[in-house]
């Protein structure tokens, strides 16, 4: 039979802890099913809301920004301007802001029962992923409809999703510990979500920010994913090395918050 | 044998108070402290009494073996810590059944907590073998909107069982937790104890080499208690580990045959529920004065549909040893004519039979015979060793006990029976519910007065009794 060692200040290996995430894979499938039904329980609409929620943001922000502000749109339609700003970034601020608070909104199973706290992280990515592909076939729809549609705008997506959802876990890894120590970061997060939204090229493109500035996309992943998708829709390529460069962040992003997570989280209990 | 968890030196701090977060606390009482100086400074005292004071936080001065926490705890720790655990050491083998006691405060939550991997130790080191399971708390993780069914699944898959495991132990999750049609409603239409039931179900169901459980067994009406703690039994019996922690020792008595005391922080004892007094290293139970036998452990059953006169088990599975070498075949009440008899008589004496059957050397054999009433309470037990060496090969061995008449007034009665290898504590199994009977008057005793006025204890000694003459 299996021994188990646990020894005080001595964590899990790498391995040791990939063959625990891997024993307990139907866990993270079995919370995302849970969160999915009940997300949707005693709704007349059900899973049509992740649909409505960004169809009508995106509505909004065509009429003020599109008809009335006339911000420059790169060529594009303002809807599917928008469209592609507007679902990955629902999708990616649900998996960021859930997984901060992982360890404070759990700390009923958390203080009760022990499986790897990673999971939970892992499967409110796997909602995120499922939103943003219902909000997905919704963009196929409307890009259809304006004949922008291109092969390439299907194929670089998964890529770019797997991007964005590195990123966001990564981030989230990284400061639940620490929201679940210092409530302080509670306060601080929702702030830091605005500042995110408008650093990001969602109501504007990137086009129009001062050259000094550009670094700054440059250096975020989700700036990345965004412009990325509406070059597709211009027709044009990615920019290969801007994507490389933002998928080698995210993933050590994700890695450093993995570690982090495993090291600080495991004692969070005693604080929670 | 070998150890299914062992626990090295194993210790654990915690903060006293609310700890080094809260910083803001001690800038408040600064700013507090300056605002008062300077009012006073100010005013030059006059109003010195209408500004707020502050009360000192001082911890309480006085130290006593009452107190939730002990001086020992401190030693040796950091300002403002102390020691949840100190230095705890002690093995539990394979199939051992281990009640943990004491009082509120004493350690045993963390403990459970350290062994369930919740938390992790301060110092020192565990290990176990196999699979381990802990239930601190029935329902953990269950979703208020979430059909029963839909709830099994995510509790069984929280305490690591596999999708192909649920589905094989889902039906029988249901048939346990008997809430029928039910099992499809979103469980926040439950009743409470119809959620405790769905709870405990999933739990009961849980298989694990090492289960750990905490004080979950009070749960839903008299039934369903029953129910539980045979489960726990059974479970006990199967040869798995079983750590249970409670207040209640009864529970404890009924379950677990090693126990151990804890006290701020420490083991303070430990002993043998089955033979206490027996093993070189019990110190006896401070609480657990009368907790030294088996009988104990089969109390509170009521009486369900046993088996009268003689009962046989076909599968010896379920009436052998953990360890496979001893089994009971059959139970039979007998008098001098009649085998299997459910109707004794008062006025004649009977015997108990026993046959088992013994499939592997086994040097001795401690069986106990405990009857009860039919609501449950024990009345006696009788206990009886006996030599089983000289093994060649499997064998049948025929025991008996007599009782005498007249012991017994009459009613309805039930026998259970334990036995055990008394150099191999763990290894033991109870059988709650051995055989039924039923002692009548019958026109032997017509000529005893009976008065149906009079209560009768179920037991009736012949005693000397005597009459001064004058």
């Amino acid at each position: 039979m299996k021994i188990t060692t646990i020894k005080a200040g001595n964590p899990l290996s790498v391995t040791e802890l990939l063959a625990e995430l891997w024993q307990y894979r139907a866990l993270i499938w079995a919370f995302s099913a849970r969160d999915l039904k009940v997300r949707y329980f005693q709704t007349i609409f059900g899973p049509l809301w992740v649909i409505f929620t960004p169809l009508i943001t995106v509505g909004v922000m065509t009429f003020i920004f599109g008809l009335m502000i006339k911000v420059p749109s790169d060529d594009l339609p303002y809807l599917m301007f928008y469209l592609v700003a507007i679902v990955p970034w629902y999708s990616f601020i649900s998996v960021l802001s859930l997984t901060i608070s992982s360890l404070e909104g759990n700390s009923g199973l958390i203080n009760k029962i022990y499986f790897p706290r990673l999971v939970i992280g892992a499967s409110y990515a796997l909602n995120g992923i499922v939103d943003f592909l219902v909000g997905y076939i919704v963009i196929i729809i409307f890009a259809i409809y304006f004949s922008l549609l291109t092969a390439q705008f299907l194929l670089v997506m998964p890529l770019l999703l797997f991007i964005q959802m590195a990123w966001a876990l990564g981030l989230g890894f990284l400061l639940a510990p620490y929201n679940a120590k210092y409530r302080d970061v509670k306060h601080v997060i929702p702030l830091f979500i605005q500042f995110y939204y408008f650093a990001n090229p969602i109501m504007y493109p990137v086009s129009v920010a001062p050259t000094w500035a550009l670094w700054l996309f440059k250096i975020n992943p989700f700036a990345t994913v965004i412009a990325t998708y509406r070059s597709l829709l211009n027709g044009h390529g990615p920019d290969w090395m801007l994507v490389a460069y933002a998928l080698v962040m995210s993933l050590v992003v994700l890695a450093c918050g993995a570690f982090v997570f495993m090291r600080k989280g495991q004692d969070m209990v005693d604080v929670l | 044998m070998s150890w299914a968890i062992q626990v090295d030196g194993l210790s654990k701090k915690y903060m006293l108070g609310r700890g080094h977060v809260q910083k803001f606390d001690s800038l408040y009482q600064a700013l507090g402290d300056i605002s008062v100086a300077a009012a006073n400074k100010v005013t030059r005292g006059k109003f010195a009494e209408l500004l707020p004071k502050r009360i000192e936080a001082r911890p309480p001065e006085i130290q006593s073996e009452h107190l939730v926490l002990s001086p020992s705890q401190f030693v040796d720790a950091p300002e403002g810590e102390f020691w949840a655990l100190r230095d705890l050491s002690f093995r539990i083998d394979m199939g051992q059944r281990v009640g943990i006691i004491g009082k509120n405060g004493s350690g045993k939550s963390t403990l459970l907590k350290i062994l369930s991997r919740i938390t992790s130790p301060s110092e020192g080191q565990y290990r176990y073998r196999g699979r381990l399971i802990s239930l601190l708390e029935v329902g953990t993780g269950f979703h208020p909107d979430l059909t029963g069914r839909e709830n099994i699944f995510l509790n069984a898959k929280i305490n690591g069982m596999s999708t192909h495991e649920i589905h094989r132990a889902f039906d029988e999750i249901v048939d346990f937790s008997e809430l029928g049609a039910q099992i499809d409603t979103p469980i926040k239409r439950y009743s409470s104890g119809m959620y405790m039931r769905l709870a405990f179900s999933v739990a009961a169901h849980l298989e694990s080499e090492i289960l750990i459980v905490d004080e979950v067994l009070a749960v839903g009406d008299a039934g369903f208690q029953k129910k539980c703690m045979d489960r726990m039994l059974a479970i006990g019996n199967s040869g798995r580990t079983l750590i249970f922690v409670s207040h209640d020792m009864d529970a404890v008595r009924k379950v677990c045959s090693v126990a151990l005391e804890m006290a701020h922080g420490r083991i303070v004892s430990h002993g043998n529920l089955l033979v206490a007094g027996k093993s070189p290293e019990s110190e006896g139970l401070r609480e657990g004065a009368g907790l030294s036998t088996v009988t104990a452990a089969i109390s509170d059953y009521s009486f369900g549909s046993i088996r009268k006169g003689a009962r046989v088990w076909e599968n010896l599975e379920h009436s052998q040893l953990p360890s496979g070498k001893l089994a009971i075949r059959k139970l039979v009440l007998r008098t001098a004519s009649h085998e299997g008899v459910e109707r004794l008589s008062l006025s004649a004496p009977f015997q108990v039979g026993i046959e088992c059957i013994q499939s592997l050397p086994l040097r001795k054999c401690e069986f106990l015979l405990t009857v009860q009433m039919a609501s449950g309470r024990e009345l006696f037990t009788t206990r009886c060793e006996f030599d089983f060496s000289g093994y060649k090969g499997v064998q049948v061995h025929k025991l008996s006990c007599d009782i005498p008449q007249g012991l017994l007034n009459a009613g309805t009665y039930r026998m259970s029976f334990a036995f055990f290898d008394p150099e191999n504590n763990s290894d033991s199994r109870v059988l709650s519910d051995g055989v039924g009977f039923d002692i009548v008057a019958g026109d032997a005793g017509a000529g005893k007065a009976m008065n149906a006025l009079i209560a009768e204890s179920p037991i009736n000694l012949v005693l000397a009794w005597s009459k001064e003459a004058g």
